[in-house]
C-alpha cells in the first residue's frame, strides 16, 4: 500500500471503499451520526461504525452530507434526513458496526437487486455515435466523415478559421 | 395512437357552413347581397387547373407520406419510452408508489426495532443502577469498618500507655525496681535453626536439647475480624 498515511490506512485504498453494500436511496439527503467518543461499551459499535464504514458510505454517496456529533448525547443514534423533510432515527445503543450497517441497507439503502439492474445499465452502452477507436468505437474522428471538413494534419484549414488567427487580432485588420 | 397535439381553432358546434367576415371590422351592408346571383361573366368558369406535371404531385405526396409515416413511428417509439423507462411515465409513477409503500414499512420495522433497542437499554441501565448501589453500600460498610478499627486502636494505643504510666517507676520505688531487675534478669538472645525451632537463652546449647522439647516456631495465626481481603 504506497502512502500508508493514518491509523488503519486501508481505509484509504479504493477496493475497500468500493466494498460497500450500503447505497443511500435518492430520498436521503443528509446523514447525523451521533454517539460518544471514548469508554462507554453500548457506544463501541457505534465508534467502529464510524471508523471503519463512513468512509465506504461517503465514497457510494458523495452526494449525502454526512455529519457526526460526539459526546452530545448518553447513548448513540443515526438520523437519516429525507428530502421530504422527515426523518427516521436509528437508536443503535449496544449494537455492533455489522449490526448497524445492515440495518441501515435493510431501510434506507438500495436493495442489491436495485443495484445489480444499475450495474448493467450503467455498463457502456455501446454508442454508435461516438469517436475513438480506441476505447472501440468504428470512427476515429468526424474528419474521416464524408462531407465533413477534412483532417487538418493532411489539408490545412483556411486561416481566418483558426482560433490562433481570431484571438491574435488579425479579424480586425483590413483585407489588402 | 398517439397523435401530435395539433392546436386548433374552436369549431362551430353545428358545423354549417357559414360564410362571414372572419376578422377585422364588419362592412354593413356587404359587397353584394346574398340572394343577387352571381355575375354571368363569372358563372360557368372552369374551375384552375393544376398546371404541375402529376409524376412530380405524386412523388411530393409520398415524400409527405413516408415523412408522416416516419415522424409516426418515432413519436410511437418516443411515447411508449416515456411510459416504460422514464420515471414521469406510467411505470415510472407507478414504481414510486411502490417505493413510498416499501418506505412506509421500512421505517415502521424500524420504528420496532428502535423500541426493541430502547427497551434493552433500559434493561441495562436498570442493571447498572443496581451495580452502582452494591458498590456504593460496599464501600460505606468498608469505611464504616475502618473508623472502627482506627477508633479501636486508638482506644488500645491509650490503654496501653495508660498502663505503662501505671507501672512507671516513682523515685521512692527506685530500689526495688533495680533489685527486681537484677533479680530478673531478661535474655533475648535466641538461636534458629534451619527446620524453624527457636533455642532462647544465652546459655543454651541447642544440641542439648532433646527434640521432643524443642521450640517450633510458627507464623501467628491472624484474627478473622482484622482480615482485609474480600473474596468476591
Amino acid at each position: 500500500m504506497p502512502f500508508m498515511k493514518g491509523v488503519a490506512p486501508i481505509r484509504r485504498t479504493t477496493k475497500y471503499l468500493a466494498r460497500c453494500p450500503l447505497v443511500l436511496k435518492p430520498r436521503v439527503k443528509v446523514m447525523t451520526v451521533n454517539f460518544n467518543d471514548k469508554g462507554e461499551e453500548h457506544s463501541e459499535g457505534v465508534r467502529d461504525f464510524v471508523f471503519w464504514n463512513l468512509p465506504q458510505i461517503q465514497y457510494k454517496n458523495p452526494n449525502v452530507q454526512i455529519v457526526t456529533f460526539k459526546d452530545m448525547t448518553p447513548s448513540p443514534f443515526i438520523t437519516c434526513f429525507m428530502e421530504d423533510n422527515s426523518k427516521v432515527y436509528f437508536d443503535v445503543d449496544s449494537q455492533t458496526n455489522k449490526e448497524i450497517m445492515d440495518r441501515l441497507v435493510k431501510t434506507v439503502g438500495k436493495s442489491k437487486q436495485v443495484l445489480e439492474e444499475e450495474a448493467i445499465a450503467s455498463e457502456a452502452k455501446s454508442n454508435p455515435a461516438n469517436f475513438n477507436r480506441r476505447l472501440g468505437f468504428e470512427r476515429h474522428c468526424i474528419c474521416e466523415m464524408p462531407g465533413q471538413v477534412p483532417c487538418p494534419s493532411v489539408v490545412p484549414v483556411p486561416i481566418h478559421w483558426r482560433g490562433k488567427w481570431w484571438n491574435q487580432g488579425h479579424r480586425y485588420e483590413e483585407e489588402e | 395512437l398517439r397523435s401530435l397535439i395539433i392546436h386548433q381553432p374552436r369549431q362551430d358546434p353545428l358545423r354549417l357552413q357559414i360564410r362571414w367576415k372572419k376578422w377585422g371590422p364588419a362592412k354593413i351592408p356587404h359587397k353584394k347581397p346574398r340572394w343577387i346571383p352571381m355575375a354571368r361573366s363569372k358563372m360557368f368558369v372552369d374551375p384552375p387547373t393544376c398546371l404541375i406535371a402529376q409524376a412530380e404531385l405524386d412523388h411530393e405526396k409520398s415524400l409527405h407520406t413516408q415523412y408522416e409515416m416516419r415522424m409516426k413511428a418515432l413519436v410511437q417509439y418516443l411515447y411508449e419510452d416515456e411510459a416504460k423507462f422514464s420515471d414521469t411515465g406510467e411505470a415510472g409513477r407507478m414504481e414510486a408508489e411502490q417505493e413510498e409503500k416499501d418506505h412506509i414499512r421500512l421505517v415502521k420495522e424500524n420504528e420496532e426495532e428502535n423500541r426493541r433497542v430502547a427497551e434493552m437499554r433500559k434493561l441495562r441501565l436498570e442493571q447498572e443502577m443496581e451495580q452502582i448501589k452494591i458498590n456504593v453500600q460496599r464501600e460505606l460498610s468498608a469505611k464504616e469498618q475502618e473508623e472502627k478499627e482506627r477508633i479501636e486502636s486508638a482506644d488500645q494505643l491509650v490503654r496501653r500507655e495508660a498502663d505503662s504510666m501505671r507501672r512507671r517507676i516513682l523515685p521512692q520505688n527506685l530500689e526495688a525496681a533495680i533489685n527486681e531487675a537484677l533479680d530478673n534478669p531478661l535474655d533475648p538472645e535466641f538461636a534458629l535453626d534451619r527446620d524453624g525451632h527457636i533455642y532462647r537463652g544465652r546459655e543454651t546449647k541447642s544440641l542439648k536439647i532433646p527434640e521432643d522439647q524443642r521450640e517450633k516456631l510458627t507464623i501467628p495465626e491472624k484474627n478473622q475480624s482484622t482480615e482485609k481481603i474480600s473474596l468476591e
